[in-house]
């Protein structure tokens, strides 16, 4: 019968690893924010934002501040008129996507739900606003959990339920260490965003690049350590069937 | 005032929401792991053909000219005893080619006595009740009109019934179409997670499998006991399932008793399909959950994983409940403030993380049916997601709407079949070809598969 028993050694390797990585990023929470946010301004650089600085931010009440980019972020009645357009073209573009692919329509509906909502609020509230400073301290705080929850998903993930330990743990490190320049990239466009369109899109973009990014990028990479282990552990089950 | 109230609510509900669906996930990491890691499951395999008492098949058709050939066809060559089987296709008020059919199957094969229905009420359960009361066998097997059984399908669902305490046997379901589209491709993974994961778990840890009418069987006195099926549930299987359950009867799975459906190629079926499941479902959970609570029959955990099974639609609202919640504080900006927000998108990105648990079980499942290609679609199932999760709430609300205000509700709806509709010849190249490709299938099973699940 087709089992993976647990074994010891796989187990307790990968709980040191994530344990390992988790203490680290702990101790070493200032000077990893600190990391993220120097290659965020790499990236920023290179896509040309007219980041003024960075300005130091507290993220954790009881740790030393980290830096927070300031850049200018529009209210809504400041934003240009392209902007404005985009949004209606965003909001066209997701209905024709809603209507037409149909795995993809509840989650366009949402995004569509989420933009309406949000060029309501802006124009009713022009003064809503967001600073960028205070954005950056949004997204490191949340990006900060996810890299101290990362490590014990990874090891739940690839760790245990797969049958190269060695592959396991590399895994482990090359995701934790992809998230975090992930996230940097996905805060430099967010943050592009928000200079060039103002508060508009904020919530799809929220929604799409936050948290739901890690998912996606660690089932992403979990369906090609499954790929490789189906074929590593057993052949396929004989079937009539075709196989897709 | 009421800025600080709307906060306090939404944090009320997002922490609401955290719990309630983190429990669900440390459920998934279980069964998936406990699934993973036991090499000998409960299995009944060793008495596969060594029980064989008289058995009833029930094949319930309504309009099913594309695959009632079919599936008569793999039971004509199944291995089962001929002087032991007693097959009935119930007719139900079809009004396409399936009468001729049935009919010319049953002038070939003396054993096949089809129950032609012309009134009563509609609905696959209505006509369960009247071809019942026709079947002669110790064992009721049922199958639907669109699966096609292995040769020793029959044989394998009616083996656990050798230990008297089992009152029904559940097989697996197999998807054949899975290359016909995107949406069968991820259905089938799916499936694969919800039977060689979930429901041999299940099994493995002495929970009861759930009862499934697509590939099952029912001991007959068990069924008289429990007072037939229910014909006002549109999920009948489940329904079953928790009647027996609550009456002292267990439910055998038996994975390697594999039968080959047809999964939905369009998300319209697919919806409605789905819709079917969730309101009958949970109807289940209103009609059974105060007395599994009280079943002398039942442990704690048994209990208690009754009702994770019987409440899992609910999960959809729930997440969408924490979607509106965290939306809401992210729109005041006085909650920007508070350093909970942060706090608070950071528990439902741990929700989210929280939900690998479902792709944990499609991956476990994966390994263990070396699925190699179709496991890169994995991502997609997040699509596959969403669109359930709109589709069982969409389902809920006029459930729970009819409820409130008596209305009808949903009623039984046929899942559209697409066999034979890209080639003209059928899935089997007609029904004379069903004979050599239900053979291959049970060389699979005999064989082959013999250390394959």
């Amino acid at each position: 019968m087709r089992a993976l028993p647990f074994s010891n050694v796989r187990l307790w390797a990968g709980v040191a690893l994530a344990l390992a990585i988790t203490v680290w990023s702990v101790f070493y929470a200032v000077p990893i924010m600190e990391a993220h946010s120097r290659v965020a301004a790499v990236l920023a650089g290179w896509a040309g934002l007219p980041v003024s600085g960075w300005a130091p931010v507290g993220v954790f009440p009881g740790l030393e501040p980290a830096s927070g980019p300031v850049l200018a972020i529009p209210t809504f009645s400041e934003v240009s008129e392209g902007a404005r357009l985009a949004l209606l073209l965003s909001i066209v573009g997701l209905l024709i996507v809603a209507q037409r692919f149909s795995l993809f329509r509840n989650v366009a509906n949402f995004l569509i739900v989420l933009l309406v909502a949000s060029a309501v609020a802006n124009a009713v509230f022009d003064n809503f606003r967001l600073e960028s400073i205070t954005f950056g301290q949004i997204w490191l705080r949340q990006e900060m959990l996810v890299w101290l929850i990362l490590p014990w998903v990874l090891l739940l993930l690839f760790v245990i339920p797969q049958p190269n330990l060695l592959r396991g743990l590399v895994w482990v490190v090359f995701l934790q260490a992809y998230g975090f320049v992930f996230s940097a990239v996905r805060m430099v466009f967010v943050l592009g965003m928000l200079h060039y369109t103002g508060l508009i899109f904020m919530p799809p973009l929220w929604f799409l690049l936050g948290t739901m990014s890690d998912l996606l990028f660690v089932l992403f990479f979990y369906s090609l350590s499954i790929h490789r282990s189906s074929g590593e552990l057993w052949g396929v089950r004989d079937s009539w069937q075709s196989h897709f | 005032m009421a800025v600080t109230l709307l906060i306090g609510i939404s944090y009320v509900v997002i922490a609401f929401t955290v719990a309630f669906l983190l429990l669900y996930a440390v459920r998934h990491y279980l069964l998936g792991y406990s699934r993973l890691r036991i090499d000998q499951p409960k299995d009944s395999m060793e008495l596969v053909g060594f029980y064989m008492p008289r058995v009833t098949v029930l094949i319930p058709m309504h309009n099913e000219e594309r695959v009632a050939a079919d599936v008569l066809q793999a039971i004509v060559d199944s291995d089962y005893d001929w002087e032991k089987l007693e097959v009935i296709p119930v007719n139900d008020r079809s009004t396409d080619k399936t009468r001729e059919i049935v009919d010319g199957y049953a002038k070939r094969y003396p054993f096949i006595q089809p129950y032609h229905r012309t009134d009563g009420q509609g609905g696959k359960p209505a006509a369960l009740v009247e071809a019942c009361a026709r079947a002669t066998g110790d064992i009721l097997v049922m199958f639907d009109a669109d699966y096609v059984p292995g040769r020793a399908v029959i044989k394998m669902l009616v083996a656990p019934f050798a230990d008297p305490e089992i009152g029904a046997s559940m097989g697996r379901v197999v998807p054949h179409n899975i290359g016909d589209s995107l949406l069968s491709g991820l259905l089938s993974l799916e499936r694969s997670a919800g039977y060689q994961g979930v429901q041999q778990s299940r099994f493995n840890l002495g929970f009861t499998a759930q009862f499934g009418g697509t590939v099952g069987a029912v001991r007959a006195a068990a069924l008289e006991s429990v007072g037939g099926w229910n014909p006002e549930s549109l999920t009948e299987d489940t329904d079953l399932t928790f009647a027996l359950l609550l009456s002292g009867w267990k439910t055998a799975y038996v994975n390697r008793a594999e039968c080959y459906e047809e999964v939905p190629q369009s998300w319209s079926v697919r919806r409605r399909q789905l819709s079917r499941w969730v309101t009958g479902h949970t109807e289940c959970l209103h009609n059974y959950w105060p007395d599994l609570m009280q079943s002398r029959f039942l442990t704690r955990w048994e209990k208690v994983d009754a009702l994770f099974l019987l409440a899992m639609y609910w999960t959809a609202p729930v997440l969408v409940l924490g979607w509106v919640a965290s939306l809401l504080l992210f729109f005041i900006p006085e909650a920007h403030q508070t350093p909970w927000l942060p706090l608070a998108l950071a528990f439902l990105g741990y929700q989210l993380f929280a939900n690998q648990a479902t792709f944990l079980e499609i991956g476990v499942a994966s390994m263990l049916d070396g699925t190699r290609i179709r496991s890169l679609l994995l991502p997609l199932n997040l699509l596959n997601f969403f669109a359930n999760t709109g589709a069982i709430c969409n389902a809920l609300r006029k459930f729970y709407w009819n409820k409130l205000w008596g209305s009808g509700g949903d009623g039984w709806y046929k899942t559209h079949r697409t066999r034979g509709t890209s080639g003209g010849d059928g899935f089997f190249g007609g029904s004379g070809a069903g004979a050599s490709v239900t053979a291959r299938s049970a060389r699979g099973l005999y064989h082959a598969r013999a250390e394959g699940d």
